[in-house]
């Protein structure tokens, strides 16, 4: 009996020896693992918003331009470009050495049909300005647009999000429907392609060995050094986070900041880090009486002490903000002469104004007028966000203001503020130039003008920025804006985040991009 | 017994109606607009609405639902919003990851669950009745996520046996079967705890019972008893109930399948709802009704095979 029990005792040790020993390898050294919170659904670019789409659209496919980490655009599969003096006309003209993943050699043809198909996707709005694309010759394509603009070269560089990315319009026909969905129906002129796809759990991708045509920006233009991506959706944080730390992924690109300071100490661990182009700010909605007068809007901008922000919810992983938007984005305003204008912490200040517009402190500190407590609600889409507004909540009191938070699911936050149910309301904003001031026009009412403000002098900017032919005047435009918004407390800037990214470290030379995080992974690689 | 199948056959075609008509009314009543989901947040109000237009949502809600049940009808459930696959195919390539883990878990959570119920039974009042009894309160009250997380650590961050999760593709392989233990256990964490409890209570009555006594009587070992005689008099209830904790481990199924990453039928589900993508919900939820209601039909049906008594004339 005895004997017995030793061999099962000896039999199950061995078992649980094994297969720990076999839970504990490592990735594969010729595939890079990364782990991401959604999962792609259609690798079509254009067909829709979604981030993982466009994430992996970025290693799939190339563009005509693409802008680097500092917001300059470069030649990608167009060697060169033109722009007729009106502005009207733009000539492309494309490298001849460019294949598709499926050995076809890309010329105008291709790109004509992803223009067209792309004017008939969800995603339209970004070339609204465009008229027609005509095939001048194989490797010259010609679009003619409604207005002049300079926008065009950024909403069709891949940077911004990738639903310029061209794809083999062969396959695409070939597919129908099916294109970008069934794996073997994909086919660009990336770095990668895809060899595997098993929805709502991975991508698999295999380095394209032909690729010659990488962006400038990067140190290798050539095939990239990993063999293989894998992108693994790993929905929980806290199960990401453990993936990392057991080897399973060699790479979280959405770690949380929570976690990032205990694996940074982790052995065989690293967290990078990169600045987003942000423009992350609470908005006041301008159409609720109790925030029109612009005294209440600039004691509420006061009273923000982003640096305990900054703590107290990012862990120190975030810097506080001069102005609206983030130093890498083009547009934005010299740090120098924002601090002259944005209101930065100042409760005594914040106080000062209260009282000169007649908000008188109650009995229980909450200022009050004609009866009215100064009490308002602040709306957010995310537990961070919550936890940011409560942090904001604690600061509007100090001054005598109430905020009650509402946190919402994301789509359910969309229809509040579209209706106007908010008084203040928490936006994230990443974007690669001060276009995204698209927000605040009249026209973009009731959405995403969730500001509630038509404004004539925003109106007149933004026009100029997107009309003019004159990069100098464009980007003046840019900044005179955000000063107008800065003066007149249309929003409170909040701080600028980062790309917080948990590696293991045999991976070397990871460079990120302050919108897309590992973008196109060309210098990448893995140490064994 | 084909009349009575007929029977229910009948009553399940209205069961699905009714579903159908409440998820299609419900999914468009939670706030959110998939067309501005799907053209992205710098989408003008006209991209927006030739969006909506283009999805048939500008129709009114009845005309949009005749649509829908004309098309299910015919076998079409629509196609993705966001992927623009048929409902099916998004169906077919997600269910046998959630049958996989439901059906492991299940027969996990009855095989541990029925043991434990009739040892506690027969050795009521013990050390190990007590211990078993505890074990399965916490089974019951513990929340899958939190009893998720708690497995993660401990065998995969601090024992390092078994991966966080995932789904390897290789279906037979070992590979496999490590990364659908820790879900398969959390999934049936709570149902354990409620079949122990169960089967113990109805063990108890049924071996007081006289053909219990008759048969001590007639000299069977205890073992043969308790066995052949008790546990498969007390298995009517517990059959009854793992049939409907089938249902209720497919809507635990989402949680699980969020934490470990499991590509089933609940992390479709969530990713539709968070992109409010309709004909995905609609179809998802539809089909699961429908697993659901064979499936109890299957128990019901089952028990003429453990009570032969029981008729369905």
């Amino acid at each position: 009996m005895r004997a017995r029990l030793r061999f099962l005792l000896t039999l199950s040790l061995t078992a649980t020896v094994a297969w720990g020993g076999a839970a504990l390898a490592a990735t594969p050294d010729d595939t890079l693992v990364i782990g991401y919170n959604r999962a792609a659904n259609n690798l079509h670019p254009g067909v829709n918003a979604s981030l993982p789409n466009i994430w992996a659209n970025m290693l799939i496919y190339d563009s005509l331009v693409i802008h680097d980490a500092q917001g300059k655009a470069h030649p990608a599969l167009a060697k060169r470009w033109e722009v007729s003096k009106d502005g009207l006309v733009w000539t492309f003209y494309l490298r001849d050495d460019v294949k598709f993943h499926s050995g076809r050699k890309l010329t105008a043809t291709d790109v004509k049909a992803h223009f067209d198909l792309w004017k008939t996707m969800p995603t339209a709005t970004k070339i609204a300005a465009l008229e027609k694309t005509d095939v001048v010759n194989d490797t010259t394509v010609r679009f003619t647009l409604k207005n002049p603009t300079l926008v065009f070269l950024s909403m069709i560089s891949q940077t911004e999000w990738s639903y310029s990315g061209i794809p083999d319009s062969e396959a695409v026909k070939k597919y129908g429907q099916d294109y970008g969905v069934l794996p073997e129906s994909i086919s660009g002129t990336g770095p990668f392609k895809v060899t595997g796809w098993v929805r709502n759990d991975r991508i698999e991708l295999a380095r394209n060995p032909d690729y010659k045509w990488g962006p400038a920006f990067y140190k290798n233009q050539g095939p990239a050094r990993v063999e293989k991506v894998m992108i693994k959706t790993i929905t929980e944080e806290a199960a990401r986070s453990a993936a990392l730390e057991r080897n399973e992924i060699d790479m979280d690109i959405s770690l949380s900041e929570k976690d990032a300071p205990r694996l940074a100490k982790t052995k065989g661990l690293r967290v990078i880090l990169q600045p987003k182009n942000t423009a992350h700010h609470i908005g006041f909605n301008h159409d609720k009486p109790l925030l029109k007068d612009t005294r209440v809007r600039l004691a509420l901008m006061y009273a923000i002490d982003q640096k305990a922000i900054v703590e107290a919810v990012y862990n120190g992983y975030a810097t506080p903000s001069v102005g609206l938007w983030a130093t890498t984005v083009e547009g934005h305003s010299p740090p120098a002469e924002m601090a002259k204008i944005a209101p930065s912490y100042n409760p005594a200040r914040a106080r000062q104004l209260l009282d000169e517009a007649g908000w008188k402190p109650g009995s229980d500190g909450i200022r009050m007028k004609d009866g009215q407590r100064l009490s308002f609600t602040a709306y957010g889409y995310s537990e961070q966000q919550a936890n940011l507004l409560s942090v904001v909540q604690q600061q509007w009191r100090e001054i005598g203001a109430e905020s009650q938070l509402r946190q919402l699911e994301y789509a359910a936050w969309q229809k509040a503020v579209t209706a106007g149910e908010h008084d203040t309301s928490y936006t994230d904003g990443t974007h690669s130039t001060a276009d995204l001031s698209y927000w605040w026009v009249c026209k973009s009412m009731p959405y995403p003008n969730i500001l509630k403000r038509c404004d004539e002098a925003t109106d007149r900017y933004f026009e100029i920025t997107q009309t003019t032919l004159d990069p100098k005047k464009r980007i003046q435009a840019f900044q005179d804006m955000e000063k107008d918004f800065m003066r007149r407390a249309a929003m409170i800037p909040m701080p600028h985040t980062q790309w917080v990214v948990g590696t293991s470290d045999r991976v070397a030379d990871l460079e990120l991009h302050p919108i897309h995080g590992y973008f196109k992974l060309l210098d990448a690689r893995k140490t064994k | 017994m084909l009349g009575y199948i007929a029977r229910r056959l009948r009553a399940t075609v209205f069961v699905l109606v009714g579903v159908s008509a409440l998820v299609f009314v419900m999914v468009r009543l939670i706030p959110g607009d998939p067309a501005l989901i799907l053209a992205g947040v710098d989408a003008s109000r006209e991209q927006a609405a030739e969006v909506r237009r283009g999805l048939g949502l500008d129709q009114p809600i009845w005309v949009q639902y005749a649509r829908y049940v004309r098309r299910a009808v015919e076998g079409d459930l629509g196609k993705s919003i966001h992927s623009r696959r048929p409902v099916w195919r998004e169906i077919r390539d997600h269910f046998p990851a959630t049958l996989e883990l439901t059906m492991v878990s299940l027969a996990l959570a009855g095989a541990l669950g029925i043991v434990v119920g009739v040892v506690s039974a027969v050795r009521r009042g013990s050390a190990l009745d007590s211990l078993a009894m505890v074990g399965s309160l916490a089974g019951v009250s513990m929340p899958i996520f939190l009893l998720g997380v708690l497995l993660i650590w401990l065998f995969s961050l601090y024992l390092g046996l078994l991966p966080t999760g995932g789904s390897p593709p290789c279906l037979f392989c070992v590979d496999h079967l490590r990364h659908l233990v820790l879900p398969a256990i959390t999934l049936a964490g709570v149902s354990v705890g409620m079949v122990a409890r169960l089967t113990r209570s109805t063990m108890l009555e049924v071996i007081h019972e006289d053909f219990v006594r008759t048969a001590r009587a007639k000299g069977l070992a205890e073992r043969l008893v308790i066995y052949k005689h008790a546990l498969r008099n007390a298995m009517i209830p517990v059959v009854t109930y793992m049939g409907l904790q089938f249902g209720v481990l497919l809507g635990g199924a989402v949680v699980t399948e969020q934490i470990f990453s499991w590509p089933g039928m609940g992390r479709m589900l969530v990713e539709a709802i968070e992109s409010r993508d309709y004909p995905v919900i609609q179809g998802a939820i539809l089909f699961m009704a429908a697993v659901f209601v064979a499936i109890n039909l299957l128990v019901d049906l089952l028990y003429g095979w453990l009570d032969p008594r029981i008729s369905y004339e």
